[in-house]
């Protein structure tokens, strides 16, 4: 019994008064901004203008939201209009330049994610390298080129393992939506 | 480390990882979607009137109890009490309180103006201490540049799936800043807000939302199935993947419905009281129909920096003003309020302009075209809008003005109240004990002396919280008598127990202290407090002591 409550008033002494019940805060997760996001899905989904208008329109203009600032500092301009590479255009001037450097888990960022994933993955064709019988093993590369996946792929392989079309269209999904290729 | 700090964190270690799962699943229960949690936590909703409009008429009391040195000074009153168009403030006793005579006036609905002092507890004479409208309002949102602004920091603190909405493109929707979440900020030049605030739900190869089709459903349920079952991911991504699906799929074509029959009840509730002139005394004004020989005379007929009343009724050209977009942004607030998806707003203007009222009729009134006095001629058929900032705005149009804005807002809010009210939660509590609803501006304003306008006054600034949490009208706060031509106005005077004048920090760190959000801030006063479930005020001081304005 004495050992019972040393133990307790040990465990519960603190040396700040805790007897306010404000909320604690646990830190999100740090996501790669949308720079990076935008070149690995151009990379797996190929370099094509219809496939870099989808991700600029749902994910790349909106920068507040899922973060990489632009550099004001790098703006090139082959004439009054046109930037030479618009990546580091500041389209909303100056403000656009303080957007966060790699943006915190927040809802509209996953809609975005969630929206550009789903237009590329199901109301496209299947890019080329994932057509084929190594369809797991390149998804897998494609996303997770060093690894982590194993829990992912064990889901989507007791699901899809059919290889269907559609199967294949909604691995992509589930992988494309997935969190670890993006943390940072 | 010290031999006991060493056993008391091993201990605290092991107790905590053998007992601490199984207490965590006792309280908490399995993650649900959020939306649905209503009464988890509060809602905060802020009304900033950017700009500073006068609000002696309103909730700046000046008089608060009977006997009460008070100075009248021009430009400060609550009606017209000639036919010059000289202004007094006429109060009324309500709640054991001296109040302008605006809150016995009754709605469309019968109800009364002071049904909202029921649960209101007004701070004035705060001092905000900085020059100009931009510095002025990110003090009162965002006292310290360090810190998240109030909205910011609720967001960090939030589980809901959008934690802030600000409306307007302001200094003051400018001020948010959040450490770890971002809010959506929606200029108000939108045609339909609900649909910018929702439109990261919207497919862009398609007019509908993501709900329209069942196919398109079931794979990204399935799908966002998939990364739920996945052991190893982020709990917190797992959640906003989930709120994001339940957002797509279920429920945005019942918001949007919700929304119209929501907005058009609001313009309705405008509508019918903002051109109700009872209590103002308007029919007494006569405006002069000759032209003046000297601007200087002029001053309290003055409408912007060119031109002058003269010659109409003034409720003709006020016959068809409205205050923008407040209905919109009432709908927004209380449907996606209700729904547990937003909890902290900003209801604001939509630029630096600050417009009270758009759409008023120039016909008849005086334009100065030349800046010369002798060249006065009468504008045949103009619009003009009537600014926040009233600085060329004579005593006139500020008074007349800010009454039908008043004469809006305040059912606007006693709406809102009762419609939080009906939403039932658990405990016998309302999702109105769970909100709070804060009237703010930047500053009072300080009266010229021709009455052609008036400038700011930086050392007064009046907030007022509504809540169901709020049980009886309270209020706090000293202001100056003053002297000679500047009387009573509302300009801060140091309160005994903090021996200061009331800051904008401490009023930060009142609605941190109601939300129970950890104040950021050093060297603050809460001027609210929880009493048992009750909200009270801080300190109890209302004087009205001598002193300079």
């Amino acid at each position: 019994m004495i050992f019972w409550l040393i133990l307790t008033s040990l465990v519960f002494a603190s040396e700040y008064d805790d007897s306010n019940d404000f909320e604690k805060l646990k830190d999100p997760i740090r996501f790669a901004n949308r720079f990076f996001i935008k070149n690995t899905l151009i990379e797996i989904f190929g370099d094509t203008e219809q496939v870099k208008s989808l991700i600029d329109k749902n994910f790349f203009k909106v920068g507040g939201q899922v973060g990489g600032p632009c550099d004001i500092y790098e703006q090139v301009y082959h004439s009054p209009e046109e930037l030479l590479d618009p990546n580091v255009e500041c389209p909303k001037g100056k403000s656009a330049s303080k957007f966060d450097l790699f943006p915190k888990s927040n809802l509209l960022r996953s809609s975005y994610l969630v929206k550009t994933c789903y237009e590329l993955s199901i109301n496209r064709e299947l890019p080329s390298n994932l057509r084929s019988e190594l369809f797991f093993k390149n998804l897998s590369r494609a996303f997770y080129p060093y690894g982590g996946d194993k829990e992912l792929m064990i889901v989507v392989k007791s699901k899809y393992s059919d290889l269907s079309g559609i199967s294949r269209k909604k691995a992509l999904l589930t992988y494309c939506v997935s969190s670890k290729w993006q943390e940072l | 480390m010290r031999r006991r700090e060493f056993l008391t964190h091993t201990l605290r270690s092991l107790l905590l990882a053998s007992i601490g799962p199984t207490i965590h699943s006792c309280f908490r229960g399995p993650d649900e979607f959020r939306f649905s949690q209503l009464d988890n936590e509060f809602n905060y909703i802020q009304i900033n009137l950017y700009g500073g409009p006068t609000r002696w008429m309103l909730d700046n009391f000046l008089i608060p109890k009977q006997g009460m040195e008070f100075l009248p000074t021009k430009m400060v009153g609550s009606h017209f009490s000639s036919s010059d168009g000289d202004v007094s403030l006429k109060t009324i006793e309500r709640f054991s309180f001296q109040v302008p005579h605006f809150w016995g006036l009754k709605q469309h609905n019968g109800v009364e103006h002071s049904e909202l002092l029921k649960n209101m507890i007004t701070v004035r004479g705060v001092d905000i201490n900085v020059l100009g409208h931009p510095l002025g309002i990110i003090k009162t949102v965002r006292p310290n540049s360090e810190h998240p602004s109030i909205h910011g920091l609720i967001s960090d603190h939030s589980k809901s799936p959008l934690p802030s909405v600000i409306f307007g493109s302001n200094p003051a929707t400018r001020s948010y800043h959040a450490n770890k979440r971002g809010g959506l900020i929606i200029p108000l030049r939108k045609e339909n807000l609900i649909t910018s605030i929702l439109s990261p739900f919207l497919m862009s190869d398609e007019k509908s939302f993501f709900g329209a089709g069942d196919k398109r459903d079931r794979i990204l349920k399935e799908v966002l199935n998939n990364i739920d079952a996945v052991k190893g991911f982020d709990s917190i991504y797992k959640n906003e993947l989930k709120s994001t699906l339940r957002l797509f799929v279920d429920d945005l074509q019942p918001i949007l419905n919700e929304y119209e029959e929501t907005h058009a009840r609001y313009q309705d509730i405008i509508k019918r009281n903002i051109y109700n002139f009872e209590g103002l005394d308007i029919n007494r004004l006569k405006l002069p129909s000759l032209k003046p020989t000297h601007a200087k005379e002029w001053g309290r007929y003055k409408i912007d920096h060119q031109t002058y009343l003269g010659g109409e009724n003034l409720e003709e050209m006020l016959s068809s003003a409205h205050p923008g977009t407040l209905s919109e942004q009432f709908a927004c607030t209380e449907v996606l309020i209700k729904r547990g998806i937003v909890k902290s707003f900003m209801i604001s203007t939509p630029n630096e302009m600050g417009c009270l009222l758009y759409n008023c009729h120039n016909k008849g009134n005086f334009l100065n075209s030349s800046f010369n006095n002798s060249k006065l001629i009468k504008v045949k058929d103009k619009n003009c809008v009537i600014q926040m900032d009233s600085h060329e705005t004579g005593t006139i149009l500020t008074t007349a003005s800010a009454f039908m804005y008043f004469r809006s807002l305040i059912p606007c809010i006693n709406n809102l109240k009762v419609e939080l009210k009906n939403i039932k939660l658990g405990n016998n509590k309302t999702l109105f004990d769970k909100s709070l609803i804060h009237l703010s501006s930047e500053f009072e304003r300080r009266p010229r002396e021709d009455e052609s306008g008036s400038d700011h006054n930086n050392h007064s600034h009046t907030s007022s919280f509504i809540s169901g949490s709020i049980k009886k009208f309270q209020m706090l706060g000293n202001i100056t008598v003053g002297r000679g031509r500047l009387g009573t106005i509302g300009t801060a005077a140091p309160v005994t127990k903090i021996n200061r004048t009331i800051a904008a920090r401490d009023v930060y760190r009142s609605v941190c202290n109601i939300l129970k959000i950890e104040c950021p801030l050093p060297r603050t006063h809460s001027l609210l407090k929880w009493d048992g479930d009750t909200i009270v005020q801080g300190f109890e001081e209302l004087k009205n002591v001598r002193g300079e304005s």
